[in-house]
């Protein structure tokens, strides 16, 4: 770089960093939090110098003791926002004291030590939101879709943030605390994704594509704490944790998780497309290789071809498992749960916009894993095969 | 002006017991303060976290200290001293910071108080032909290269070229004379330079 094109930098050094902005939830979220320690903190100090003014030096001095017990009653009595803690912790998305109850969490979040201490409380909190979910989920309110929306919104950038900070605590913390941190993510995110799975039921399409954002977002943050449970594997400490069994067992639960995925997915395209598939799909062979029907449309052909390169990340996964190799392995989960997460995104847009396909008449779908053989997806036809992949797996692993 | 408003806002929390005031604060160097933390940790989670502690920390300042003449420069000053303390703890990940200029979060452009952005990250906007670009695209290498610098040189160019603070308030946030500002920031920038 010359001089001159130096100087030109320097001008526009301001405008290129000012494109670093944090994220507009967090600000408002951390806002919050500060504001109602801003508020609680000048409440204590009302009722102090109120308890002064009462209570005169020499007095206090005599009676410090039942004084300070009085201004703590006083502390509590005007103490507006403790009570609104209280109140708000039962609150919903969507209700006046929400706000409240999110940045009381921020605050519990601010406070606490150390990373990792930070790591478990949101991974708490994560588990809180699909709680609120499935309570909205269960209940006749009117606004029930646009609200478990906003949970799930709320939950997918909370995963997203719990993802992003176990890498980083992973290249500071002692690698015990973060192998203990990344079990806890591993084991919250595949309760997250059951529990998702089951609050989509009966909910409008465009909210079914957001819960389904924060399953992926689940997944995404349980595949990087199996990533960071094999990185930190080695070290002794982490060692006499968790034995090498656990951790095969951790890896085949997450590989489990993803057939799942797959299966549901895919007989949600095979829905869609009604009885063409039952005619001209073969889904499924030693290899996980899709047979595309002559009369897809363009968008089901695509959704095939993520099937199958899908499954077939998925084998090789597998196969590194097999070979016990953990190096490698730890990549390719990443990729696989990519793959995976592609394949689901597309069957919900299937879902909530069917391909249009003229030559095909509108069936029921009960047939499709019955009536032919050759569908093997369906988590209710499993096909003995010696493929590497198999998405009909619905038993879980040992 | 600025300093005027943060006065204000000073006066509102300690005779009126305005917590908001202090939010308006907030909502004023928020942005900034995680930037400049962000030069320095290059992580947007512990960018954050910083960010948090540093107004918190401040709150409590304020609360108990008579005189604040400067609440920007104590925002920084305190921002500074925690990512020292992060630094104590522990060694910083590293992250491009590329990444960060150039990803694109989703950006529904918020307007807060007191002309602080929030959430427009793209700056694809403000290039206009290719000249604009290889500009742009050779500041987003100086940011970089910034964090070769060691600390005291990192901290006034950015202070000075991306918050575009006077000397005199860098000189107080870094506890230095004027002078010796000006000096380090002519040194900083014939050390940038030659980083090449």
């Amino acid at each position: 770089m010359s001089s001159r094109e130096f100087n030109r930098s320097l001008k526009d050094l301001k405008k290129v960093a000012s494109g670093i902005r944090p994220d507009p939830a967090w600000v408002s979220r951390t806002r919050s939090a500060i504001v109602m320690r801003a508020r609680k903190d000048l409440v204590e100090r009302e009722a102090i110098s109120t308890a002064r003014y009462f209570f005169p030096s020499a007095l206090v001095a005599a009676v410090r003791g039942p004084a300070m017990a009085l201004a703590s009653v006083v502390l509590v009595i005007l103490g507006g926002s403790i009570a609104s803690v209280r109140a708000a912790e039962n609150s919903l998305p969507g209700d006046l004291l929400y706000p409240v109850k999110i940045a009381a969490e921020q605050t519990q979040i601010i406070f606490a030590k150390t990373d990792t201490d930070k790591l478990s409380l949101k991974a708490e909190f994560v588990g809180r939101r699909v709680d609120e979910m499935k309570v909205i989920a269960a209940s006749d309110t009117p606004e029930k879709d646009s609200r478990i929306k906003q949970a799930a919104e709320g939950l997918k950038r909370d995963l997203d943030t719990v993802k992003n900070q176990l890498h980083d605590v992973a290249s500071d913390a002692p690698p015990a605390q973060v192998a203990e941190a990344a079990k806890l993510i591993d084991q919250k995110s595949a309760e997250l994704a059951v529990a998702l799975k089951d609050v989509k039921t009966g909910m409008s399409d465009s909210a079914k594509t957001t819960v389904t954002e924060a399953e992926v977002a689940a997944s995404s943050a349980g595949v990087r704490a199996v990533q960071v449970l094999i990185s930190t594997h080695n070290v002794p400490e982490v060692k006499e944790m968790m034995s090498d069994a656990e951790l095969l067992s951790v890896i085949q639960n997450r590989i489990h998780g993803m057939e799942t995925g797959i299966t549901d997915a895919t007989q949600k395209i095979l829905d869609t497309n009604g009885t063409s598939t039952e005619k001209n799909l073969m889904i499924g062979s030693a290899t996980g290789t899709l047979s595309v029907p002559k009369t897809a449309t363009t968008s089901t052909k695509e959704s095939f071809d993520q099937i199958t390169s899908a499954r077939t990340t998925l084998a090789e996964t597998k196969q590194l498992v097999a070979e016990n190799n953990l190096g490698a392995l730890s990549d390719k989960l990443s990729e696989a749960a990519k793959a995976v997460a592609t394949v689901e995104k597309t069957a919900e847009e299937l879902t909530a916009a069917p391909p249009v396909c003229v030559e095909c008449a509108p069936k029921p779908l009960e047939s499709n894993a019955t009536s032919s053989p050759s569908v093997m997806s369906s988590s209710t036809n499993p096909e003995p095969s010696a493929a590497p992949v198999q998405a009909t797996s619905t038993a879980p692993p040992k | 002006m600025p300093q005027l408003i943060d006065q204000f806002l000073l006066y509102r929390i300690r005779t009126k017991r305005d917590a908001e005031a202090f939010g308006r604060l907030y909502d004023r160097y928020a942005a900034a303060i995680y930037r400049f933390v962000f030069h320095k940790v290059s992580s947007p989670e512990k960018a954050e976290d910083i960010t948090s502690e540093t107004f918190l920390k401040s709150w409590e300042y304020l609360l108990n200290n008579a005189e604040v003449r400067n609440v920007r420069a104590l925002f920084y000053q305190v921002a500074r001293n925690r990512v020292i303390d992060s630094y104590r703890k522990k060694t910083v990940a590293a992250f491009s910071i590329d990444e960060a200029v150039t990803s694109s979060p989703d950006d529904a452009s918020t307007e807060v108080e007191g002309g602080v952005e929030l959430g427009q990250r793209d700056v694809s906007d403000h290039s206009r032909g290719k000249d604009r670009i290889e500009a742009q695209a050779d500041a987003a290498l100086l940011l970089k290269r910034m964090s070769g610098l060691k600390e005291d040189f990192q901290d006034v160019l950015t202070l000075r070229l991306v918050e575009g603070l006077g000397f005199a308030e860098i000189a107080k946030i870094l506890d230095k004379t004027t002078g010796n500002v000006r000096v380090m920031f002519h040194r900083a920038l014939k050390a940038l330079e030659e980083l090449k």
